[in-house]
C-alpha cells in the first residue's frame, strides 16, 4: 500500500538532495575563494566569520565564533530548508484528483490510505532533516578547516525536535486546509510561505485595536511560523533560541507542535473520508 | 458475484444526476448502460463504487453493501483513465501487485503485451489510447468478479476495441459481473446481455436485449421530396413510431412490416428497405425528447 507513497517521496527527495548538494558546492566554492582572496589582501573581501563577539543586539544577524560553532547552527539552517522540502511534499493527498478514482477503488479504508502516506510523508520529513544537517555541516566544517570546530550545545536536541516539529505541523496545516478544497493546492503550499511570516508578523500588530490584535493571536494558534525562532544567538559561547510568538518553553512547545500536527493530519483523514471522487 | 442497484437518486444541488436507478448485474452476465452524455451513468458508476454518495436507494456487491475488502475483486476503469503520470507503466504493475492479492503478474504481462505497452515509459509519454489500454490491463490483471468499465474503449483503434471486447465476455464466461458503458453501441450489442437506457437521470428503457429487440422492424423509405407521412399511419397499432428526417421516412414496426411496406409503396418512395431493429434504434428511439428533430409523428 505504501508503494505510491514511497516512490513520491523518494521523487521529493531525490530533487531536494540534488539541489541541496548543488547548493552546497556553491557555498564550499564560495566561502574558498573568499578566504583565498581575504588571504591575498584584497580589500573586497571582508570575512564576517572572524568577527563574532556575541553581540546579539540586533537579534536577526548570527555570527560565528571563527573556529567554535555551535552545533545548534546547522540544525536551524536545516529546519529553514526544511520548510521548503515540506512544502513540496505537502497536500500529497489532495495534488493528484484526478487519481483519487484510483485511490478510493484500492481494497483499503480511508484512512488507512490517509495514514499510509502521511508516515511516508514524516518518515522522508525526518530524512530531509538529517540530509540537510549533514551537508550543511560538511559545508562549514570543510569551510573552517575540520569538524572539531563543532560543539554540542545544550539546545540542540530541542531546537532539532522543533525544528521537525513545526515541519511536521506546517504539512498538518496544509494537508487540512487543501483538503477541504477541489484544487488549488499548489497555492494553499505557495501562499503558506508569505502567509504563515506575515501572520506572524501581524499577531504584534496593535494599531488596529485589541480586538483585531486578539484575532490575529487565536489566527497564529494555527500558524506554524509562530512557534518557531526566527534565529539563534550566542552569548558568551553558549547558544540559545531567538524569540518566536508563542514563547513557550520547549518542553510544552514541542509536544504542543506535534499535537497540533497530529490534529490537523486528522482533519485531512476526516476531510478525505467525505471527498466525492 | 453481482451488482444490485434498487431505487437510487443522486442529486447535485437542485439537479437530479440520477432518479430512482434500479437495475441487477447477475454473476457472469453483461450489463450495458447507455445514455447521451450527461444522462448520469458516470454518476451511477461513481455511487456503485462508493465514490459519491447516493442520496437515496442502495447498492450491494453480492448482497453486501460495498466495503474496502470487496475491490479486492472489483475492478475499475474510468472514462478517463486515473493513472500517475509520473510513473512508469512498470511502476503501475508494482502498484496493482502489491495492492491486490489476485493479482496475476503472468496475465499483466499477457496483456501488457497484447495491448504493446512500453513498461519502461511514464505515462506522460504515452497517447490517450494507451493510457486506456495500461487501465485495462490493471483492471483484468486482478481476474476481478465484479468490473465497472465506464467508456473502456475510449481512444483506442478499432483492433484494440476488438480486444476489449473480447476481454470483457471472456471475463462473463468466467463468472465476472460486468457494468459497462460506451458510446460505441455496437461494442454493447455485441457485450451485453443486458442493457438499460439512461436519460436525464431516469431509466427510460432496461431488459433482455433479445426481449427487447423481439421481432421488431425497421421500414426505411427515401422520397423524392421531403418525406411526409400518410394520414393515419401514426395511429397504426403495429406502428411503434415514425421518424422523418428531410427525404427520410424511418417507420418503427412492432409486428407485420409487410403489410407497412406495402402501404409505404403506394406514396410511390425511391427506394424501400426493410431492417431488423438495431441497439442504435432503441438507443435512437429512448433518448429521443424532440430536440434532435428526428422524434416527429411518434405513435
Amino acid at each position: 500500500m505504501y508503494f505510491v507513497e514511497f516512490c513520491r517521496a523518494r521523487k521529493t527527495l531525490l530533487i531536494y538532495a540534488i539541489i541541496l548538494v548543488f547548493a552546497a558546492l556553491i557555498a564550499i566554492w564560495s566561502i574558498h575563494t573568499a578566504i583565498v582572496l581575504h588571504e591575498a589582501g584584497s580589500p573586497a573581501t571582508d570575512l564576517r566569520f572572524s568577527s563574532g563577539n556575541g553581540d546579539t543586539s540586533h537579534g536577526r544577524i548570527m555570527r560565528l565564533a571563527p573556529h567554535t560553532v555551535p552545533i545548534v547552527v546547522p540544525i536551524i539552517i536545516a529546519g529553514y530548508m526544511l520548510w521548503a522540502f515540506t512544502i513540496a511534499l505537502s497536500c500529497s493527498l489532495n495534488r493528484e484528483r484526478h487519481v483519487l478514482v484510483s485511490t478510493f477503488t484500492k481494497p483499503a479504508s480511508r484512512s488507512r490510505i490517509a495514514l499510509s502516506y502521511f508516515g511516508v510523508d514524516a518518515a522522508a520529513i525526518v530524512l530531509a532533516y538529517a540530509f540537510a544537517v549533514l551537508v550543511i555541516v560538511l559545508v562549514i566544517g570543510l569551510s573552517l578547516g575540520g569538524f572539531q570546530v563543532f560543539y554540542l550545545d545544550d539546545v540542540a536536541a530541542w531546537t532539532a525536535a522543533l525544528a521537525i516539529a513545526v515541519a511536521f505541523m506546517w504539512y498538518g496545516v496544509l494537508q487540512a486546509v487543501s483538503s477541504w478544497s477541489k484544487g488549488g493546492w499548489g497555492l494553499f503550499a505557495g501562499l503558506s510561505w508569505p502567509g504563515f511570516f506575515i501572520l506572524a508578523g501581524l499577531g504584534e500588530f496593535t494599531l488596529l485595536g485589541p480586538i483585531v490584535h486578539d484575532l490575529f493571536i487565536a489566527l497564529n494558534v494555527i500558524n506554524p511560523v509562530a512557534y518557531a525562532p526566527l534565529n539563534a544567538v550566542v552569548l558568551g559561547g553558549k547558544s540559545a533560541l531567538g524569540p518566536s510568538f508563542f514563547n513557550l518553553p520547549y518542553e510544552i512547545r514541542v509536544p504542543l507542535v506535534l499535537a497540533f500536527a497530529v490534529a490537523a493530519c486528522a482533519i485531512a483523514t476526516m476531510s478525505w473520508k467525505r471527498v466525492e471522487a | 458475484m453481482s451488482i444490485a442497484i434498487h431505487n437510487l437518486t443522486k442529486r447535485y444541488g437542485a439537479q437530479t444526476a440520477v432518479d430512482d436507478l434500479s437495475c441487477e448485474v447477475a454473476e457472469g452476465s453483461v450489463y450495458g448502460l447507455l445514455g447521451p452524455n450527461g444522462a448520469g451513468k458516470s454518476t451511477a458508476f461513481k455511487c456503485v463504487l462508493g465514490l459519491a454518495r447516493p442520496n437515496a436507494g442502495s447498492i450491494t456487491i453480492d448482497g453486501k453493501p460495498l466495503a474496502p475488502a470487496t475491490f479486492e475483486f472489483l475492478s475499475f476503469v474510468p472514462e478517463r483513465p486515473a493513472l500517475y503520470e509520473w510513473m512508469t507503466v512498470r511502476q503501475h504493475f508494482e502498484l496493482a501487485r502489491r495492492t491486490y492479492a489476485r493479482f496475476d503478474t503472468a496475465r499483466a504481462a499477457e496483456l501488457g503485451a497484447i495491448f504493446k505497452l512500453d513498461s519502461a515509459k511514464r505515462v506522460k509519454r504515452l497517447s490517450k489510447g494507451q493510457h486506456t489500454a495500461v487501465a485495462l490491463a490493471l483492471a483484468f490483471s486482478i481476474r476481478p468478479r465484479v468490473m465497472v468499465l465506464d467508456e473502456p474503449a475510449s481512444g483506442l483503434d478499432p483492433i484494440f476495441q476488438r480486444v476489449v471486447l473480447d476481454l470483457i465476455i471472456d471475463a462473463a464466461a468466467g463468472g465476472a459481473a460486468i457494468l459497462f458503458s460506451s458510446h460505441q453501441i455496437g461494442q454493447v450489442e455485441r457485450a451485453a446481455d443486458r442493457i438499460g437506457i439512461l436519460n436525464n437521470g431516469k431509466l427510460v428503457l432496461e431488459g433482455d436485449l433479445d426481449t427487447l429487440k423481439g421481432n421488431q422492424k425497421v421500414v426505411e423509405a427515401v422520397f423524392d421530396s421531403e418525406a411526409l407521412a400518410p394520414n393515419g399511419l401514426a395511429d397504426d397499432q403495429r406502428v411503434a413510431r415514425i421518424v422523418l428526417s428531410g427525404r427520410i421516412m424511418r417507420v418503427y414496426v412492432r409486428r407485420d412490416a409487410g403489410g407497412i411496406v406495402t402501404a409505404l409503396e403506394a406514396l410511390a418512395p425511391r427506394s424501400l428497405s426493410v431492417f431488423d431493429l438495431s441497439l442504435e434504434d432503441m438507443f435512437l428511439g429512448a433518448v429521443d425528447d424532440g430536440s434532435t428533430g428526428h422524434g416527429n409523428g411518434a405513435a
